[in-house]
């Protein structure tokens, strides 16, 4: 029997041409473990009955009750108001590394885990929204409630490039300012940039009454840096490089490394943040996982 | 203590050592990019203060440079010398030393064309000399030699006494012996053994010269003997390769007959061999050496032909010289190499004799007598003039007939013989003269039994006669005399019918057996008496009653070749000329009851020089110092200066530079050849090789597998570590 997390392993994913595929795939995966789970229809169940009063909707009457006991009741039904989530994934260039041991690159990795959980917002009728950015919003798709909004992200998605500068405050920032509404914004992205900035804006999200979740994701050797030699290290993001011995200097890279994700899990803790750490050669099982959880608590 | 290589051309291999950091500076600059982007972190960390590489890193490099470094050492072999050594050391830090000098004399030591007398034998000796000088007041000193003839072993052993060492080293000289380990090794225990039972506590330091160069050399067997593995040990080696290499050397020249009559020809037989180590080819294939053998007979070149000699074989080449004149015919055959003179050319003589006189004493009844006739046919090709000049004479004639003239005297038809005709035959052999005995039907076996007893002979005639049909048994043709029916079996020796003869013992060791009956006795024998030789048939030649025959040998067809043939063979066969072959600078003893007169004996030697010696006693003594040069030397009588300058000669004696016969030296030429200054000190080129034990290899070889072992460890916990920091 396929376990749930061969269908999320990514070196599988690595395999399968186009983001659809592997979307379908993923949630195949996720629903063959989860078909009973009662996470499912938690929008729809019911609450408690009513007096009936002028003006109710009469399509909410409960008819078998006014036969039992010939009195009108309404039926009440936990907020049957739609979620509206947008998604917030970074395409700067720094998102299209991938190390020799991964198979997919970041923004390859983080397509991934954006079309899972759109697809099953959308499964259970929630509204569903993408922006790509990098050092501002790039393309944006409005929030909508019908199954062509996930074809359009698809197809989004798959014609973006990383490319560009992270910027990712002022992106952010730029985003909050056109959106009114509260929603739940899944961010996703390696983070990379000033720490105290990527956190005053997170914060400021979560300040403004969206509900944020952050995926952080990182390669492989973004987090051992297990180069040996001499190397050159040519910025993604700019005309920068720095050549020097890379196993000498890897003390202080991890130092550095380790420090500015604990910034990030320190500011997200005391923002209610939630924060999953991702390395790219990882299963999805643990962003979806985790992602469930999240929606289950709220 | 100084450190020293076996092999430190080994050392070169440590340049090795620059490969890994080589490979590190290359791979410094040839840095591989690579797109990143996580660079801001890298910012932060440069921000800080520089990080030190990796102390593992540095190790795996220092390793990796030290590994050739080691392996380059352990090639080399190293030892470890607590006292200087080697063929320029001195002994400085010695205290007290027991010096064992090691000399190897053998042949290839020993002088060669080219080294202009600075043989290896002699450089080592120099060398040797120059150590004895430099070591210290109170060191003993021990003398080991190997392969020179003679002395040998341990000629001095362990004395303080300076002087006499130095002595002894110089009077050493190369031999034709084998250098080997095992008897340097007694020696050397033997010297060492002798300042321990005198209760001397002394270091021991062994220095052997030598070539190395013979096949049972084992640096292990002489390192590592049990007992001895405290000693130090030194070893000087001779470079031999800029040497002309080995010489080819004509080692024997001879003939199976001494002397033939004019007209005819004698086979002379040269043999040529490798005097020294033979140099392997590529790929140790064995190169055979190339040379011309040259004969000259009586003054003219007359031959040359190429020879080959394989290795350490013997390359043998035959002549067929023409015997054209009476006298000594000098015969020399030399080869074209460029070795020492000695090596170059050996003499032989040979002499020539107009016709053989045969002198036969018939004291039978037969007429003709068949043994003339037989002979009386021998004619020479294209000339009327007979080979054989026979003379007949009545037995009673024999004790005053003149025999000086004579070469083969046969006695047939005689029943028995006197004391005086036994004393004359007697000195008729013992100067040389021939003998053929036929002992017959009428033969008074006690006379003829004297008769042979005073020749020496070593043969018993038993009593009876054997009857019956018999026939000849060839011995498979291996005599000489009887070798040309060997091919010819028509030729009816095996078919003659022999009806009585006298069976006999031979007892002598030095009889041969020509033929024998089918029945196992001899039928002809031979042996030697004084300087003669004696045939002897046990049936006879020639039948006294031919109504009652012994045998039908006369009538039979093979009888004229067969008595040709003996008369023949008796005539020019080996000549016991041993003693007429000496060498340059030796003394020759001559017997001078070989010469019927008492006037003094005149030696002409090869240059023209005449000696006069007076003959003494029974012997001539021909001093060492009359013979300088080889060649030929004629003995013959005084004549005076109204006879002509030349002696008539008796004996040619040859007077060798007999280098390359193994069995003997050639004391003067070696001699010579070492007295000579070496043209320039190259013994210092030699190489020295120290050991103290094998603590150095040793500690080479565990440094080496530390090595190994530390970059296995430190290639893989590089990763280990680096994984371990990541998780």
């Amino acid at each position: 029997m396929t376990s749930t997390t061969s269908f999320l392993d990514p070196r599988t994913l690595a395999d399968l041409e186009g983001l659809a595929l592997r979307t379908r795939y993923i949630i195949e995966g996720l629903l063959t473990g989860t078909h009973r789970s009662a996470h499912l229809g938690y929008s729809t169940e019911f609450s408690q009955h009513r007096p009936y009063v002028p003006g109710d909707e009469l399509r909410h009457v409960d008819w078998k009750a006014l036969g039992r006991t010939d009195r009108l009741y309404v039926k009440q039904f936990h907020d049957e108001t739609n979620l509206t989530c947008t998604f917030l994934l970074d395409a700067s260039a720094s998102m299209s590394y991938r190390g020799a041991r991964s198979p997919l690159s970041k923004f390859e990795y983080a397509s991934c885990l954006v079309m899972s959980l759109a697809w099953l917002l959308r499964h259970q009728g929630d509204a569903i929204s993408l922006t790509t950015f990098s050092d501002k919003p790039l393309r944006i798709l409005p929030p909508a409630a019908n199954d062509a909004r996930l074809a359009e992200m698809i197809e989004l998605i798959e014609s973006t490039i990383p490319a560009g500068p992270s910027v990712i405050d002022v992106a952010l920032r730029t985003w909050a300012s056109g959106v009114g509404r509260r929603q739940l914004v899944v961010v996703v992205s390696d983070l990379f940039g000033d720490a105290g900035k990527v956190t005053h804006v997170l914060g400021d999200l979560d300040r403004f009454g969206h509900e944020v979740i952050v995926f952080q994701l990182c390669d492989r050797d973004e987090v051992e840096f297990p180069f040996e030699q001499h190397t050159c290290f040519a910025d993604l993001e700019s005309p920068e490089s720095m050549s020097l011995d890379a196993e000498s200097w890897r003390e202080a890279y991890l130092h550095a490394f380790n420090e500015f994700n604990q910034q990030i899990r320190l500011a997200c803790r005391q923002s209610s943040i939630d924060l999953c750490q991702l390395i790219t050669d990882e299963p999805l099982a643990a962003a979806l996982g985790n992602f469930l959880t999240t929606r289950i608590r709220t | 203590m100084n450190l020293l290589f076996a092999q430190p051309w080994m050392l070169l291999w440590a340049v090795a050592a620059l490969i890994p950091l080589i490979l590190y500076l290359l791979r410094k600059r040839t840095a591989r990019t690579v797109q990143w982007g996580a660079i801001q972190f890298l910012q932060t960390a440069s921000r800080g203060p520089a990080p030190r590489p990796p102390w593992r890193r540095l190790l795996l490099l220092l390793t990796r440079i030290a590994i050739p470094v080691v392996v380059a050492l352990a090639a080399a072999t190293p030892g470890c010398l607590q006292t200087s050594g080697g063929a320029a050391g001195n002994f400085a830090d010695s205290v007290a030393t027991h010096h064992i000098f090691v000399f190897d004399l053998s042949g290839s030591m020993g002088p060669r064309a080219g080294d202009h007398g600075a043989s290896p034998a002699r450089q080592s000796i120099e060398a040797a000399l120059q150590q004895l000088s430099a070591a210290q007041q109170g060191d003993l000193f021990s003398v080991i030699t190997c392969g020179a003839a003679a002395p040998t072993g341990l000629v001095v052993a362990a004395t303080a006494d300076r002087e006499r060492a130095s002595n002894v080293m110089r009077n050493l000289q190369a031999g034709y012996g084998t250098f080997r380990t095992q008897t340097v090794m007694n020696a050397v225990a033997q010297s060492i053994d002798q300042t321990s039972q005198r209760g001397l506590n002394v270091d021991h330091q062994i220095i052997i010269y030598s070539d190395f160069a013979v096949a049972d050399w084992s640096d292990e067997d002489f390192l590592s003997p049990a007992g001895l593995d405290e000693i130090t040990k030194t070893c000087a080696l001779v470079d031999r390769s800029a040497e002309p290499g080995p010489n080819l050397a004509i080692s024997d020249l001879r003939t199976s007959a001494g002397r033939s009559t004019v007209g005819q020809s004698i086979i002379v037989e040269a043999s040529v061999r490798v005097l020294g180590q033979a140099s392997p080819g590529p790929d140790n294939t064995v190169v055979p050496r190339k040379t011309n053998v040259e004969l000259i007979v009586d003054g003219v070149l007359v031959a040359r032909r190429p020879l080959n000699v394989i290795g350490s074989e013997i390359g043998t080449i035959s002549f067929d010289v023409p015997v054209d004149r009476n006298g000594s015919i000098p015969v020399t055959a030399r080869i074209d190499d460029s070795g020492l003179l000695a090596d170059d050319q050996r003499h032989l003589v040979i002499v020539g004799q107009a016709a053989i006189q045969v002198l036969v004493v018939d004291g039978g009844n037969q007429s003709p007598n068949p043994l003339i006739t037989a002979l009386s046919g021998t004619d020479k090709q294209g000339s009327d003039k007979p080979v054989v000049e026979l003379a007949t004479i009545e037995p009673s004639q024999l004790a005053t007939a003149r025999l000086d003239r004579a070469d083969v005297i046969t006695l047939t038809g005689m029943s028995s013989i006197d004391e005086s005709q036994r004393k004359t035959l007697v000195e008729f052999t013992r100067r040389g003269g021939r003998l053929l005995i036929s002992l017959g039907e009428i033969a008074e076996r006690a006379t003829w039994q004297a008769l042979l007893d005073d020749l020496g002979a070593g043969v018993e005639i038993t009593d009876g006669i054997q009857q019956g049909d018999f026939g000849f048994d060839p011995l498979e043709f291996e005599h000489p005399a009887i070798g040309a029916f060997r091919d010819f079996p028509d030729a009816g020796l095996l078919d003659v019918p022999i009806y009585r003869y006298h069976p006999t013992v031979l007892t002598g060791p030095e009889i041969d057996r020509i033929l024998n009956y089918d029945d196992g006795h001899a039928a002809i024998a031979t042996f030697a008496a004084g300087q003669g030789r004696v045939a002897l048939t046990t049936t006879p030649l020639v039948a006294a009653d031919p109504d009652s025959p012994w045998n039908n040998l006369p009538a039979w067809w093979s009888y004229v070749p067969l008595v040709n043939e003996l008369v023949f063979w008796l005539f020019a066969g080996e000549d016991s000329d041993a003693n007429r072959t000496s060498l340059v600078g030796q003394g020759l003893v001559v017997d001078a009851s070989e010469f019927p007169f008492s006037q003094r004996i005149e030696i002409r030697h090869s240059n023209g020089d005449v000696n006069f010696v007076s003959p003494n006693a029974d012997t001539i003594f021909v001093e060492p110092h009359q013979v300088v040069e080889p060649g030929f030397v004629e003995i013959g009588a005084d004549q005076g200066e109204t006879a002509g300058a030349s002696p008539a000669p008796l004996f040619a004696f040859n007077f060798d530079l007999q280098e390359s016969d193994t069995q003997s030296v050639d004391v003067g030429a070696l001699q010579s050849r070492l007295n000579q200054e070496p043209a320039s000190s190259d013994f210092g080129q030699a190489k020295s090789i120290g050991y103290r034990d094998r603590w150095p290899l040793q500690l080479c070889l565990a440094m080496l597998l530390m090595l190994l072992v530390v970059e296995w460890a430190l290639a893989s916990r590089t990763v280990i570590a680096v994984r371990k920091e990541a998780s």
